[in-house]
């Protein structure tokens, strides 16, 4: 079985009858695409699967990956951060280190291509390899960029002006620039080990092992441990239910071992559970993919109560497994939950609690949130959307000026 | 595309904005209600949803806000069409089609014909009547009101009035 046909089952023979015809109007067109890391983090994670299904498709499409060493990337790290708004300094010195580490990444790599997709700000000075007069070139930003720290942007700017298009996850992420801007929302894979489907001795393994007993309902937080995520707040709500429904609260999340300000809030977490057996702080190292699918699985509720967000995957990850979700309405949450149809977006403690009782007292609503949701992830978060939506896109940049485009 | 699962209250954008996030409860309730199939063309279908604004606004002192965080972002969107397989010659064959096609197929001929023809029809009754002579079954394709239905129902609605066209041949 092709590596798209496994996906038939999801998504059915329609959807993937769609994309090898995109695919085909793609032949002749040579498509590279440039991250800064081969493996780890989200980026890697998503081209490591459209990267050989494109191919199945028959799109001619090669993945780069820019290096850099240590000074480079701690540069690019305070980028990142000052686009998320946090003050960093930014001085003349690393403005050198980016353009000398770009300059030797044109050195290296072959950009010669119909087609350049670049993602984040790190490979983004690969523009100055653009032809005056061939091919088109697409900065993918997974981050949120809309108040940034302004002489970062300024420099960024800079190149990302240079490009055809700029692709977004949501429009509350995008800045203010003059050129063709693109929302993709991100997607998940239902193949993966945190997705896929589990046996319910799996499940009952990964729980045991955890101790965490299934003997009464679980409500469940999968985050790190980070203020914006509120792990506090979500043990105050489940104070505030306690009241009157027996259930149990697990919240999961990495280690903190290497994150000064996470051991931080851990350490509040651990003093606001104060010793409660029915509060399951779970440190998980990053490859548990497998034990967060087994826990959102073995969930009654999944929440999601940050306080700020980018695009919030963990939500479409727990309504794929047919979940009532609540979770506070910022960054993407709000694609993917409608209110009161696909889940419960909130914004308080109290309103958290709230609805936590609701959905506990009434399985048969909270049942019809979950379906609701997972048919919404199944049509707009799978990777097969994901991936149609890049190859319109493609196809896109000879159209830019239309509107209805015939293929 | 909520469309789809949520019906049967398939609040358009502009209402569930409306309703959730301004809190108008009335306003968000008759911009749900415009009679979407009423209209064939986007021109005649924006100046209502203005119309019904205007209206309310008219009637109140007092404006809300919407929460930081949940402003309504307009979208412009770029529609592509692509040849597909598959091809109706006959009813039978054409009710075939019907079971295998995707939404997107179904929303090109049946919701956006309707704009696009600027005659209340859809691309399948227009076919019918035109090509195969099967005009009160067109006529009864393009009553339905898709906004009513899931587009999997509404998918099984138009087979079940084929099938039974079929039938009635086949009688």
């Amino acid at each position: 079985m092709s590596m798209l046909d496994q996906y038939e089952e999801f998504v059915g023979r329609g959807t993937l009858d769609e994309l090898r015809r995109l695919g085909h109007q793609l032949e002749g067109r040579r498509i590279i695409t440039v991250n800064s890391t081969a493996v780890g983090g989200g980026v890697a994670e998503i081209l490591s699967r459209l990267v050989p299904l494109s191919r199945e498709l028959g799109v001619d499409i090669r993945w780069g990956v820019i290096k850099g060493g240590d000074d480079f990337f701690g540069v690019t790290k305070r980028i990142h951060n000052a686009l998320h708004g946090k003050s960093e300094t930014f001085s003349a010195h690393d403005r050198e280190v980016f353009r000398d580490t770009t300059q030797q990444n044109l050195a290296d790599l072959d950009l010669d291509a119909d087609i350049v997709f670049i993602h984040d700000p790190q490979p983004a000075g690969l523009i100055e390899a653009r032809h005056p007069d061939h091919g088109r070139w697409v900065w993918r930003c997974h981050i949120d960029v809309s108040a940034p720290q302004a002489d970062v942007w300024e420099f960024l700017a800079s190149y990302v002006s240079g490009y055809d298009a700029a692709v977004f996850s949501a429009p509350q992420f995008a800045a203010d620039l003059t050129l063709p801007q693109v929302m993709i929302t991100p997607s998940i894979d239902p193949l993966s080990d945190k997705n896929r489907e589990l046996t319910e001795s799996e499940i009952d393994q990964v729980l045991n092992r955890l101790h965490v007993p299934r003997d009464k309902p679980i409500v469940t937080q999968v985050s790190r441990f980070d203020r914006l995520k509120d792990p506090v707040g979500v043990i105050a709500a489940f104070r505030l239910v306690r009241k009157y429904n027996d259930c149990r609260l697990v919240l999961a999340g990495g280690s903190a071992t290497d994150d000064p300000e996470g051991a931080e809030v851990l350490a509040a977490v651990h003093e606001a559970s104060d010793g409660d057996p029915d509060i399951h702080v779970l440190e998980l190292p990053p490859t548990a993919n497998l034990d967060i699918n087994a826990i959102q699985r073995a969930s009654t509720l999944v929440l999601q109560k940050s306080l700020k967000e980018g695009f919030g995957l963990t939500v479409s990850e727990a309504l794929w497994k047919g979940k009532p979700v609540i979770a506070g309405a910022v960054g993407g949450i709000p694609l993917q939950i409608t209110h009161r149809y696909s889940g419960i977006l909130t914004h308080t403690i109290e309103g958290t609690a709230f609805w936590i009782k609701q959905l506990l007292n009434a399985p048969e609503f909270a049942h019809r949130l979950g379906q609701n949701g997972r048919e919404h992830v199944r049509t707009n978060f799978l990777l097969t959307r994901h991936l149609r939506d890049y190859l319109l896109l493609f196809l896109f940049l000879d159209h830019r000026d239309e509107r209805v485009i015939r293929l | 595309m909520q469309h789809q699962y949520l019906s049967p209250e398939p609040p358009n954008d502009f209402a569930y904005w409306v309703t959730n996030a301004l809190q108008e409860d009335r306003l968000g309730e008759q911009l749900a209600a415009i009679d979407l199939i009423e209209f064939r063309t986007i021109r005649a279908l924006r100046e209502r949803i203005i119309e019904v604004i205007e209206r309310d606004l008219n009637e109140r002192q007092q404006l809300r806000t919407a929460p930081e965080g949940e402003e309504f972002h307009f979208r412009e969107a770029v529609s592509f069409i692509v040849p597909t397989s598959h091809v109706a010659r006959t009813l039978a064959e054409f009710a075939d089609c019907m079971e295998q096609i995707g939404f997107g197929s179904l929303s090109l001929h049946f919701f956006d014909a309707r704009l696009r023809l600027e005659t209340g029809d859809t691309d399948f009754s227009e076919w019918l009547a035109k090509e195969l002579g099967e005009e009160e079954l067109g006529r009864a394709i393009a009553g339905l009101d898709p906004y009513t239905y899931t587009l999997e129902g509404l998918r099984k609605e138009v087979v079940r009035l084929v099938r039974r066209r079929l039938q009635e041949h086949a009688a």
